[in-house]
């Protein structure tokens, strides 16, 4: 009797031992198959019209193909950037509905709201009473509202550029949707224009003047932005050097310690991370005192309504960051 | 007779908070609309608003409320302990990791109109559940101790699983996010359609053992002296009550607190006799997510509250008063 109660405890833990066993290898083997086939968003594009010329077809990020048979007069924008890009493109008084973060410009007050940003705080009810006939959501943090509007036949387009030239992109299918092709041209020319006299000021800027940078994202815990995210682009572009370029991830926690071994010149931070970002705070972290951009007071705060859109004034931001980090090369920013 | 006026009070809050909403209807055009009349006075948008929208969202607080509570039953019982919730062997942990392997595998399959993200966290909790159950009732005794140290263990071992998979893929984390935030504003029809159909069944095999229940309360030995086959009734239990909470955790993500706090309720209301606790707590349950989210969809309109906060904050205060008051209290 005790022989038999002595082996099958063993050859059930046994069991067990196989079954977490068994788990952690699939979930391995499903970590790899994730890590190669890490599924990228689309950058959107309109499709070409269908042959009656009666209908306007696009395939947005989610790689979902969406029709419009007219051109859409109320729109529901549910991201900041996507408000201010709308704005930029003439098309303020088409936008029906706001979230209670899209504060620019000061006219975009005036627009109903729908809800916060976040999906939580977003009213769906309020949405459909607005009778939109196109909503423009983030195309990460919105995905169940495309479930429910897809169901309910109301025109929703999965948005969020990643970098300047998908903003380009983005602007010129907003553009192609609402027939303000025109409009989007425009300024996607000046904006262009913008940004290459940038290239050019910076390209005057030495190789061994270029500034150790590092981008503050959150305070508690510790986050930069990587080279993949638009404000990663925007640095380099602006001629620094992120003292984190070696970062795959966008967003991402960093070490305190690294950071101080990696010695930044510059620090940038934007205004606020849910509190006001205070230029005190920096220099009593522990280490931080030697680093070389608070020893020279060289912490600087942006504007975080312009670096953190990537819309119509992220030039804004990248302009306030070349004037702030190389002043003797200011003067050939402006036209 | 309390179990009657409690499921009258649910039918009751359930049409009246078709009324309540961030775009304001008449409850007297919702009345019109219910009865079918032509003339309801109602916009094309607010009819929508009504069927699409609020309707199976209402429901599926109904039923979601209802399953988690009776869940929280059934798990306070098999570990004779009122902490127990509906969570505690890795539904939650499994239901989150359903839902990042969905997303991250980026996979689109649906069933009858039903999203990968409604699958997906559903087989996630009861494969989780079983995995814990399996390895839990191997152990030297197979006692209810093992079975949650063997599921604290492996819950923690798959939301390690899931943080990492969040952090290896860092641009979905945010669209993971979103799936695993417990709401009740994505519910449609296709996800009526299932829970309608699962909860009843984890509520009818549950409800089905209630005196065995009652039974198990005694003591392992005192039970099984009764003719109680342990093994059968934790299998039939676990069974019944992962299947109301996976259930649930489909339909709605992970909500906390009704599970926990309903089964009290009910049992200061109606007794801890399980053929009267399973449906008075369900009751319950459906009640407060009901109320709940018909002030989480209010209150700050026309944004929204978090349904999680308001359970906790009404349920709470109520659930103390009932505490405090009650002579039975003692005996929980």
């Amino acid at each position: 009797m005790r022989g038999i109660r002595r082996t099958r405890p063993s050859t059930s833990a046994m069991n067990g031992f196989y079954a977490i066993g068994f788990l952690v290898v699939l979930s391995f083997v499903l970590l790899a198959a994730c890590e190669r086939g890490a599924l990228e968003s689309k950058v959107p594009a309109a499709k070409p019209p269908a042959a009656d010329n009666s209908e306007i077809r696009l395939v947005d990020r989610l790689d979902r193909e969406v029709r419009f048979t007219k051109t859409p007069t109320r729109i529901v924008s549910l991201s900041p950037s996507t408000t201010e890009l709308l704005f930029a493109l003439g098309l303020g008084s088409s936008i029906v509905g706001r979230t209670e973060h899209c504060n620019y410009p000061p006219e975009a007050l005036e627009i109903a709201k729908v809800g916060s940003g976040t999906l939580e705080g977003i009213s769906r009810e309020a949405i459909v009473n607005l009778r939109p006939d196109l909503v423009l959501c983030k195309w990460d943090s919105h995905q169940p509202l495309i479930e429910t509007f897809e169901k309910l036949g109301i025109p929703i387009v999965a948005f969020g550029p990643e970098n300047i030239q998908e903003m380009f992109q983005e602007a010129r299918l907003i553009g192609s949707i609402t027939g303000q092709q025109a409009e989007a041209e425009q300024l996607v020319d000046r904006m262009s224009a913008r940004l290459e006299r940038f290239k050019a000021v910076v390209s005057t800027i030495d190789a061994q003047d270029r500034k150790r940078v590092f981008y503050q994202v959150w305070d508690a815990p510790l986050m930069t932005a990587g080279p993949t995210s638009f404000i990663g682009e925007i640095l380099t572009t602006a001629g620094f050097n992120n003292v984190f370029s070696d970062l795959t991830n966008r967003y991402t926690r960093v070490n305190s310690e690294v950071l101080v071994e990696r010695d930044p010149q510059i620090i940038f931070a934007p205004t606020t991370h849910s509190t006001e970002v205070k230029l005190e705070s920096f220099a009593t972290r522990p280490g931080w005192g030697n680093v070389a951009a608070v020893r020279d007071g060289k912490i600087f705060i942006i504007n975080g309504d312009q670096v953190s859109r990537c819309g119509p004034r992220l030039l804004d931001a990248m302009e306030q960051m070349i004037r702030l980090g190389y002043p003797h090369v200011a003067a050939g920013l402006e036209p | 007779m309390i179990l009657l006026v409690a499921f009258g009070l649910l039918l009751a809050l359930a049409v009246s908070s078709l009324a309540v909403g961030a775009v304001p209807i008449p409850m007297a055009g919702v009345v019109d609309w219910m009865l079918n009349k032509e003339d309801s006075g109602l916009s094309v948008a607010q009819r929508t608003i009504l069927w699409d929208l609020r309707l199976p969202r209402i429901f599926i607080a109904c039923f979601v409320g209802g399953s988690l509570a009776a869940a929280g039953v059934g798990f306070q019982g098999l570990f004779r302990n009122v902490l127990a919730d509906p969570y505690v062997i890795g539904a939650s942990s499994g239901a989150a990791l359903g839902a990042t392997l969905v997303v991250v595998a980026g996979v689109k399959l649906s069933l009858g109109g039903l999203g990968a993200t409604v699958i997906g966290p559903m087989l996630g909790s009861i494969a989780v559940v079983l995995v814990v159950f399996v390895v839990g009732s191997l152990g030297r005794h197979g006692s209810a101790l093992t079975l949650l140290l063997a599921g604290i263990a492996i819950s923690s071992m798959t939301n390690a699983i899931v943080s990492l998979l969040m952090f290896l893929n860092d641009q979905k984390a945010i669209v993971i996010l979103s799936w695993l935030m417990g709401s009740l504003a994505g519910s449609d029809w296709s996800v009526v359609w299932v829970t309608s159909v699962a909860a009843p069944l984890g509520f009818i095999l549950l409800w089905g053992i209630a005196r065995q229940m009652d039974a198990f309360l005694l003591g392992d030995a005192a039970s099984q002296s009764l003719g109680l086959s342990l093994m059968q009734f934790r299998m039939l239990l676990i069974v019944g009550a992962s299947l109301l909470t996976a259930s649930a955790v489909g339909s709605a993500g992970i909500i906390g607190f009704v599970g926990l706090i309903s089964p009290q309720i009910a049992r200061l209301l109606i007794g801890a006799k399980h053929c009267w606790l399973i449906p008075m707590s369900s009751c319950v349950g459906a009640i407060i997510l009901i109320v709940g989210d018909a002030i989480a969809r209010t209150v700050v309109a026309p944004a929204e509250l978090p349904v999680g906060i308001v359970t906790a904050m009404l349920g709470c205060p109520f659930f103390l008063s009932l505490l405090l008051s009650s002579k039975t209290a003692g005996r929980m």
